[in-house]
């Protein structure tokens, strides 16, 4: 099977989805799901008012480097079943994605699990019906599920990020993804924040957007470790519980530190206990950067070694925090009714990235 | 049934490699150790086998996080004659360590970047997909992460003549 060598490279098949479902696994550029042939005209249509802009480019996703032109996201994003109202938002996660700060070049190539997860903010969100409330993480939205699956493909296709496990499919695209068991995650992982649910302001407001601006923030997610919390009546309690889960070793947040970002995705309900007792989002992050502490003295010694090296800072081996300030963590509400509130391990090499939902000119 | 393309395609391809070192004992070769266990004392190995065959300067510059790009990387670049990097033995390491490698080529300097066993194929990837497929990478055994001061010592020792092959021309 012959790679594409320009941007208006094309392959004939036999006029099936089931001709295109092989091909995919034969060529390595599918997700192990079907897909969605991208004929020209879905790909026109996918494309829309950036139809004249086809071969611009966002820029390399790395590490292969392939270029992220509007036509090549374009594909990508009719292969995942997005409809063509999505592909702005698709196209501001790639941007953000693409950043040198988010490290695509560490996120691509780890053996660790991690995936871009997609927070959506702003009236996008509704007029979208991108889920921000019961199983916002899945299943079952159209939305949320074809957003992340697009930016997944894009990374295979277009980054080099097909697994190595089937370096042996298709030889000559490249396979960078080292992921030791991967994740289910690595399908997609995309939601919106419950801004109408949440106490607080979102986490585009605290980055420095207003309201209404519509926005989307890539987090490099390690890990994910879904929590039940049906005891705590105060917020005090809250913040407690929440910090004996953050505080857990294995993290790349515990382990290396370095800026790194734990993110905590509280319920509604956790949310409105922590605001009942005047918590702001601050006064949130400040305790867990406290409390959300390691004793490491009883895990041995190659561990407490390792600790000591990677974070020279944190003398103190049975007071290891998560992270290396309060302002590292991130917070977002998302969810439904319930008592269960995640946190999200997240990569070291990597700073979350917002960005501006991107218009047609 | 037409389908376009999925596939990306790089816009840059075909860079060139820095000029290797012509004296190689008159050059100030920096070692980058990435904090990944082990590598360290790789390159103090290294070091050492390179010093028997002459050459006496050295300078230590260690970066601070593997999988990112080195964090005083205008000031390797103002002081050194040649870099070797360690150490690739995982994905993302393995990845920062190539792309800090090729930046350096780029900018004139010869390097050599160690990689372990199993990820020497995503290595070279790497390195092509850059434009520089000729890039120098040493291999070592995997792991290296458990292994004794002596024994990386003597590993180091073992591949300095391939080290000083790929700064040298």
């Amino acid at each position: 099977m012959t790679q594409a060598a320009s941007s208006t490279d094309f392959f004939e098949l036999e006029p099936t989805l089931e001709a295109f479902y092989e091909w995919a696994e034969e060529t390595g550029s599918g997700d192990g799901l079907p897909l969605v042939p991208p004929t020209e005209e879905r790909v026109t249509e996918m494309l829309g008012p950036w139809a004249s802009r086809r071969d611009e480019s966002l820029g390399a996703v790395q590490p292969y480097g392939g270029e992220a032109t509007y036509e090549k996201l374009a594909i990508n994003c009719v292969m995942a079943g997005c409809r063509p109202s999505y592909f702005p938002v698709v196209c501001t996660a790639v941007q953000a994605a693409i950043s040198p700060e988010f490290n695509l070049y560490g996120i691509q190539a780890t053996t660790s699990p991690v995936t871009p997860m997609v927070v959506v903010n702003g009236p996008i969100a509704k007029e979208l019906n991108i889920n921000s409330g019961r199983s916002a993480f899945g299943p079952g939205w159209r939305a949320n599920a074809t957003i992340g699956r697009a930016l997944r493909l894009i990374l295979l296709n277009i980054g080099g990020g097909k697994p190595r496990s089937l370096e042996n499919v298709n030889p000559s695209m490249p396979a960078f993804d080292s992921a030791t068991q991967g994740s289910p995650a690595k399908f997609t992982f995309c939601a919106a924040e419950a801004e109408q649910d949440s106490p607080w302001e979102p986490l585009h407001v605290e980055r420095g957007f207003d309201i209404e601006d519509s926005t989307v923030t890539v987090i490099g997610v390690d890990s994910i470790h879904a929590y039940r919390d049906t005891a705590s009546q105060t917020g005090e309690d809250i913040a407690t519980c929440m910090a004996s889960v953050m505080g857990m070793f294995g993290t790349a947040n515990m382990l290396y530190g370095q800026g790194s970002q734990p993110t905590i995705v509280l319920s509604p309900e956790h949310a409105s206990i922590l605001a009942k007792d005047n918590w702001s989002k601050s006064d949130l992050k400040n305790f867990l950067f406290e409390h959300a502490r390691l004793n490491l003295l009883p895990l041995g010694k190659p561990n407490q070694d390792i600790h000591r090296r990677r974070r020279p800072k944190w003398f103190d081996l049975s007071d290891m925090p998560v992270c290396d300030s309060p302002s590292d963590i991130i917070a977002v509400v998302i969810g439904g009714p319930g008592i269960h509130s995640v946190f999200l391990g997240t990569f070291s090499g990597s700073q979350s990235v917002t960005r501006a939902l991107i218009q047609a000119e | 049934m037409k389908v376009l393309s999925p596939f990306g395609v790089p816009s840059q391809r075909g860079e060139a490699l820095a000029k290797r070192l012509r004296d190689p004992v008159e050059s100030t070769v920096v070692i980058v150790e990435n904090g990944k266990p082990g590598s360290k004392h790789l390159l103090s190995g290294i070091q050492m086998g390179l010093e028997a065959r002459g050459i006496s300067q050295f300078k230590l510059m260690p970066k601070a996080s593997a999988s990112r790009p080195h964090q005083d990387f205008e000031s390797v670049v103002e002081c050194a004659d040649a870099v070797v990097l360690a150490l690739g033995d995982c994905g993302s390491c393995t990845s920062g360590s190539i792309l800090d490698c090729v930046e350096f080529e780029k900018r004139g300097i010869p390097t050599v970047t160690i990689v372990s066993q199993l990820f020497e194929a995503v290595s070279q990837l790497e390195a092509a997909s850059k434009g520089l497929p000729e890039m120098p990478i040493v291999i070592v055994p995997h792991p290296i992460a458990t292994r004794s001061q002596e024994e990386l010592e003597l590993i180091g020792m073992g591949i300095a003549e391939k080290v000083l092959a790929g700064l040298s021309e």
